[in-house]
């Protein structure tokens, strides 16, 4: 009976090591990254702040819906025989319903970037750097992308949620900082008090290598931008002239701003990086080239059936002044079609090109410096800019001149709609001039014209600045809607 | 199902005028392919696109076993191999299957075993299925109902055409197809989709089990066993050029670029047992067993994988990193990842029984995942049952004669479950993203997904109570009732998106099942020498219903497109039921001119007309209109088996069933559309909106039908005189949508196999070395009675548990013929 005992033993042993293994339970994933454990070094929040980089690119491929394609800038191309496409066309013809999948996705997006930033915001106190002035870039950084993105929400959905949080639980997903909206006023106090941070932490340069992102400028730039929404055109003004000294430049030649192998030059304040090698590629041609159009621009593959969106409408078409050189540069034309020609450099695979895009450039700033200051009465001061630094470029000769305060600003808007054509700013200049409604009814009434198979009667009718608060979130979450969307 | 789809050829002319109508040249186009027709009966068929992706299939299975030892030794050895074509061309398995068993007493108190399984898998697929994002229209089976039936299979060499484009779909006056224009919407053939692709697997498993069981003192037994299942898979597959993009009206010339991946994964799933009873009989009536068990599991799977594009040499088509062009870092991927989970158990199990008369078993267990945080990853559960053998007690002597058998028993337990969530899904998500700095690549990392440390086992606490009852020594009947509430059920819980994401990883809610089970065995109910007759029967009645939610009280479930839902989980209702648009009929002259109507501004006479859901007095085309539609759970489930004999034969009949419940058709959208995009159901025929046929109509007008066309019966229509109505539309989308059209009731009996075999007995088994021989011949899913028409009523959707009865469209379900011979010698 020896060896019994001793096999009893040996099986004995085996169950106390089975037995004992926490460790046996505790295991990562093959992406060993995840949210408990990340956050916490240098190079974590580096690559955190570096999310918010893409996350804003994303946002920002998809921002012509609201900026532009809402304006009287662009409009669609119908295409009969595929109506897949129809609700993105009730964006430009203002019959959306609040469950219109393309603001649902636009408000999810935003509060998207808005967590990325959260994230690194509330870790990076806990987090040692190598040098302060890096840190502080960081948050600079930042606190620069969520108050672009709350300025974004707070110019579209009005009375926003607003916090600085990241939810730790369903209950926590249901505090009132998240389910309740806040009066928008205080949302941009907000963002003007971290943005300023923003202004005073980032560099003003960075070198060869960290091109790309965030600047002093861009803040500063971002600053005018708020104030100019809430209406206080004199406030803004310093920001704009600090950038005087930051060493911006407006090209000589206006095609030269979009070109891709002229990236980051010294027109840009903020532009947003793709690189086709890198397996970035921008795909802007992909929706707005005429649906009509094959593989005429292209090249590779034909053009979507739901493609023909953004397409220049024929009042802006018809408001450049023969001779206007970007005229050509804005809008092309392919078998009688217009389309957006500014992004047009040929793609270099399939619906892959190389182009970035300027989301804040000098000739804006300096057009809002000359808005600024017509508002304040120097309404000469603005119309100069045009005429010395806006207008070289264009080969216009005759100068613009305006008798008074409401005309110069009447043609400080001609030329930011000229000039800033399909950068996705003309909506929210309607409607930071409180001119949307007006502007777009009169403008519906010549798509209406040029529209047959409008028959409803209802299309650019029902002209709201607003947009719905998302059916799904209001239906289930109880947030107030706001009005015209009820 | 492949019938629907011919002799279509004329009808769907009819349909065929979509937006803005034809043009003369396409009229005139069709007119004369219908005068060619006429004397071509080939091309008056048209192309089943259906027909030309199936087959009958052969299927041959081949299985040898041999067993035999001593009193202390055992063995069982076995080896199969199966060849199987699929009934959709080009797909087929084989498959070789080995065993070997071997248990051994070693001595008086020691006793080991091993298990040895290994099998070898190729497989062929056509990606004929949906993928697991759910529907689309544009894999090869889904593609083969609604394609251009004038399009051609293969060009005028013989060559496979790379498109479904033929005379229906769009084209410009010189016969080259254009996106926009009327006509009907093309993709890639569904034929060349299988045959040009390559879609190969290769898994080899090998399963190993091995046991020593020790019986060191009488009453005590110890049992090490020890589980290993390793799999070994590789994976190519390879898309041409010559396929057109997955997708509507694609380019006919084929992609931009072949593409090839390769994929290799193991995976080692390890279980080891430990398990120590106590068993005794005391005084001949008190039986009780003891047992303890303490395992361990371990599951880890890893894969690599190479994706390749853009291949400079056409003809090379694996992936090489050499041959792929090298100016973007896409045209060349791969990685590497794995995937593990690993749970511990401790169980105690107790049971007494005395005299086979009262029973009474209590168990308590510990388990560990590691699914789970530490704080919260350990769930302890218990169950306790009782029974009692009425018909054992001297009282029931009298009884016995009527009621052979009476045993009541009862019970309440709680279990665990940490399965329907990714193993690493409560540690959350951070994804690499990367952006462009200074011209070159950066690493970023954002979060997709929110941790929850405090997600925990789900707990499903039972009751149950049942009677099993014996008649007549004739009959047994099983009575069964349970009442399972599971707590904490696994999944997402949506959150409001201002926190920046959509939903947390959670114990989501508790969902109640209560029911009734019935199952009714009989013995040879006849019995004469020649002929026996015995019969099985079962029924089972559930009812669902979702009892709490964390978060809002209602959440929404199963992509409809466009951020829409087509189910709901609401509390206090059941599980997964349907909403959409609930359709009415269709808009008369009187309803449009009637201001109490409500309706949708695009609306015209025969366009669907639909119900008010939010009460406003106006149609939206939005969610607010949404109701309640449909049950995807079956109120009764059944099954019966009859077995007959007589002589040497014997005939098996399985039939099966479930009424009581309804199934979404994602396919109904396209198949049951008049917008002249897609083939059509036969339905259509009969069932559409026409003007002065009231009766028969159920599918209502969407885009441009022919509303203004006046029909007497489909051969007498001449083409031109149908009518091109206004360019009313965005009525079509309303169809396009979940919508109560496109929830079918599916109550069905299948008669799932009939099977009729031939016993040879001895005197005609001359030869001494075979000493049993049976030939039979079965019929696999012969008979469907179903009132739903459009596929298998069995629809499971797997990838998320509580969307259920969604038909996405997938493989054909086939009726098997099986001819089989057993010897054995």
């Amino acid at each position: 009976m020896k060896i019994v005992y001793k096999i009893k033993l040996i099986v004995v042993a085996i169950f106390i090591v089975s037995c004992n293994s926490d460790e046996f339970l505790d295991i990562k994933p093959s992406n060993s990254n995840t949210p408990l454990s990340f956050y916490t070094s240098q190079k974590q929040i580096t690559e955190g702040v570096n999310a918010i980089y893409n996350t804003n690119r994303s946002l920002n491929n998809g921002q012509w819906r609201f900026g532009e394609f809402r304006s009287d800038n662009t409009s669609y191309q119908r295409n009969n025989a595929d109506r897949g496409g129809a609700s993105t066309e009730e964006i430009d013809e203002f019959t959306m319903n609040s469950d219109n999948g393309n603001i649902s996705g636009y408000w999810s997006g935003w509060y998207g970037g808005v967590l990325d930033c959260n994230l690194v915001l509330n870790n990076i106190d806990n987090v040692t750097f190598d040098n302060d002035a890096l840190k502080n870039a960081r948050i600079g950084e930042a606190l620069f992308f969520r108050s672009y993105f709350y300025l974004n929400l707070a110019r579209s959905f009005g009375d926003i949620p607003f916090h600085k949080l990241v939810a730790s639980s369903v209950d926590d997903a249901f505090r009132e900082e998240f389910t309740s909206r806040i009066p928008v006023n205080q949302v941009y106090e907000a963002i003007l008090v971290d943005n300023q941070k923003a202004i005073d932490y980032l560099p003003a340069a960075w070198p060869a290598a960290d091109k790309g992102r965030a600047t002093k400028g861009a803040a500063l730039m971002l600053q005018a931008k708020i104030l100019m929404t809430i209406g206080r055109y004199s406030e803004a003004i310093p920001h704009l002239r600090a950038m005087e000294s930051l060493g911006y430049q407006i090209l000589s030649n206006y095609k030269q701003v979009f070109d891709p192998a002229n990236k980051n030059h010294k027109e840009s304040v903020f532009e947003i990086q793709f690189d086709y090698a890198s397996g970035q590629a921008s795909n802007f041609l992909g929706q707005f080239v005429p649906f009509t159009s094959g593989k005429d621009i292209l090249i590779f593959t034909s053009a979507n059936s739901r493609a023909g969106l953004n397409q220049p409408t024929k009042d802006i078409i018809d408001l450049y002044p023969v001779g206007d050189a970007r005229a050509a540069v804005n809008i092309a034309y392919n078998r009688g079609q217009a389309y957006v020609n500014k992004y047009n450099y040929a793609p270099l695979a399939p619906g892959q090109q190389n182009v970035n895009f300027p989301m804040f450039r000098y000739a804006d700033a300096r057009l809002m410096l000359a808005e600024c200051l017509a508002e304040g009465n120097d309404y000469q001061l603005g119309i100069n800019i045009i005429n010395n630094e806006i207008r070289p470029r264009t080969g216009l000769v005759a100068p613009v001149t305006a008798a008074n305060k409401v005309e110069a600003l009447q043609k400080i808007a001609i030329e930011r709609r000229l000039e800033l054509a399909f950068e996705n700013h003309r909506w929210f200049d309607l409607v930071r001039r409180g001119e949307a409604v007006q502007v777009m009814k009169a403008h519906g009434i010549k798509e209406r014209a040029l529209k047959p198979h409008l028959t409803n009667g209802l299309e650019y009718e029902n002209i709201r600045t607003l947009l719905a608060i998302p059916f799904n979130q209001v239906d289930q979450y109880g947030y107030a809607q706001n009005p015209g969307w009820e | 199902m492949a019938t629907f789809q011919k002799e279509r050829l004329e009808d769907r002319y009819i349909f065929n005028n979509g937006w803005g109508g034809l043009e003369q040249a396409h009229y005139t186009r069709i007119q004369n392919f219908i005068a060619q027709a006429k004397n071509d009966p080939k091309l008056a068929k048209g192309t089943d696109w259906f027909d030309e992706i199936t087959r009958t299939s052969l299927t041959t299975d081949y299985f040898l076993s041999a067993s035999g030892g001593s009193d202390k030794v055992i063995y069982n050895i076995s080896g199969g191999y199966r060849e199987q074509e699929g009934v959709v061309i080009g797909t087929d398995v084989k498959r070789l299957t080995l065993r070997a068993n071997v248990e051994a007493d070693i001595n008086d108190w020691l006793r080991a075993g091993v298990n040895i399984a290994p099998s070898f898998v190729t497989n062929n697929s056509g990606n004929t299925d949906p993928n697991s994002n759910g529907y689309s229209a544009y894999n090869s089976v889904n593609a083969s109902y609604w394609a251009d039936p004038t399009a051609p299979v293969y060009d005028q060499f013989g060559n496979l055409t790379p498109s479904t484009f033929g005379l229906l779909s769009r084209q410009d006056f010189n016969g080259n197809p254009i996106p926009n224009g009327s006509g009907m919407y093309w993709t890639a053939n569904p034929l060349a989709r299988i045959l040009k692709r390559k879609d190969q697997s290769k898994s080899n498993t090998f399963n190993i089990a091995a046991f020593v069981e020790l019986t060191p003192i009488k009453n005590i037994s110890y049992k090490t066993s020890a589980y290993v299942n390793y799999i070994d898979r590789n994976t190519f597959d390879y898309t041409p050029k010559f396929l057109p993009l997955d997708g509507l009206t694609p380019d006919i010339t084929g992609r931009p670029n072949s593409s090839s991946s390769a994929g290799a994964s193991n995976s080692v799933n390890f279980t080891l047992d430990n398990q120590l009873t106590y068993s005794n009989t005391l005084n001949d009536v008190h039986n009780i067993e003891a047992t303890f068990v303490a395992s361990l599991e371990r599951r880890k799977a890893e894969n690599v994988n190479i994706n390749a594009s853009n291949f400079i040499d056409e003809d090379f088509i694996f992936p090489s990193s050499g041959n792929s062009n090298p100016d973007n870092i896409n045209n060349f991927t791969g990685g590497y990842g794995f995937d593990e989970i690993n749970r511990i158990s401790y169980l105690g199990r107790g049971s007494y029984n005395y005299d086979s008369k009262y029973y009474l078993s209590g168990s308590y267990r510990r388990d560990a995942s590691s699914k789970f945080s530490a704080q919260s990853r350990w769930g302890d559960f218990y169950a306790l049952s009782g029974a009692w053998r009425v018909s054992e007690e001297k009282f029931w002597e009298p009884l016995k004669n009527t009621i052979s058998d009476l045993k009541i028993e009862g019970g309440y337990g709680i279990t665990g479950n940490d399965a329907g969530i990714g193993n690493f899904a409560s540690q959350g998500n951070i994804n690499r993203t990367g952006y462009i700095f200074g011209g070159t690549q950066a690493a970023g990392y954002a979060l997709v997904a929110l941790p929850n440390n405090n997600l925990t086992w789900e707990e499903s606490k039972e009751y149950n109570f049942g009677v099993d009852i014996g008649l007549f020594n004739k009959f047994s009947l099983e009575i069964d009732y349970y009442d399972i509430t599971s707590d904490g059920f696994l999944g997402n819980t949506p959150i409001p998106t201002a926190t920046g994401l959509g939903s947390i990883i959670n114990n989501v809610g508790s969902i109640q099942n209560t029911g009734w089970e019935f199952n009714l065995t009989s013995r040879d109910l006849i019995k004469s020498d020649d002929f026996k007759y015995s019969f099985n029967a079962n029924a089972s009645f559930n009812k669902n219903k979702i009892l709490n939610l964390s978060g809002d009280d209602e959440m929404f479930i199963g992509n409809a497109g466009n951020g829409t839902q087509f189910a709901v989980i609401r509390v206090g209702d059941p599980v997964g039921l349907f909403r959409g648009f609930k359709v009415l009929g269709f808009y008369s002259t009187e309803d449009l001119a009637d201001p109490s109507v409500p309706k949708y501004p695009q609306a015209v006479v025969g366009s669907p007309k639909i119900f008010d859901g939010n009460g406003d007095g106006k149609i939206d085309f939005s969610q607010a209109e949404y109701v309640d539609l449909g049950d995807p759970n079956p109120d009764v489930t059944f099954g019966m088996r009859h077995n007959f004999a007589y002589k040497n034969f014997d005939l098996s009949v399985l039939v099966n069933g479930a009424l009581g419940f309804d199934i979404y058709d994602q396919r109904s959208q396209q198949m049951h559309n008049l917008d002249g995009q897609f083939n059509v159901d036969r339905d259509v025929l009969t069932d559409r909106y026409r003007p002065g046929v009231p009766n028969d109509i159920i599918i209502p007008a969407t885009g441009n039908l022919p509303n203004g066309a006046i029909i007497k019966a489909r051969e007498e229509t001449p083409l031109n005189s149908i009518t091109i109505p206004t360019t009313k539309e965005n009525t079509t989308r309303f169809w396009r949508s979940p919508n109560s059209y496109h929830i079918k009731p599916a109550d069905y009996l299948w008669i799932k196999n009939i099977t009729l075999g031939y016993n040879f007995d001895s005197k005609q088994l001359k030869n001494a070395a075979i000493s049993a021989m049976r030939l039979y011949g079965s019929l696999q899913n012969p008979i469907l009675f179903s009132k739903y028409k459009l596929g298998s009523p069995e629809v499971q959707k797997t990838t998320d548990n509580l969307v259920r009865g969604v038909n996405e469209g997938s493989y054909p379900n086939s009726v098997t013929f099986t001819l089989g011979l057993n010897i054995t010698f």
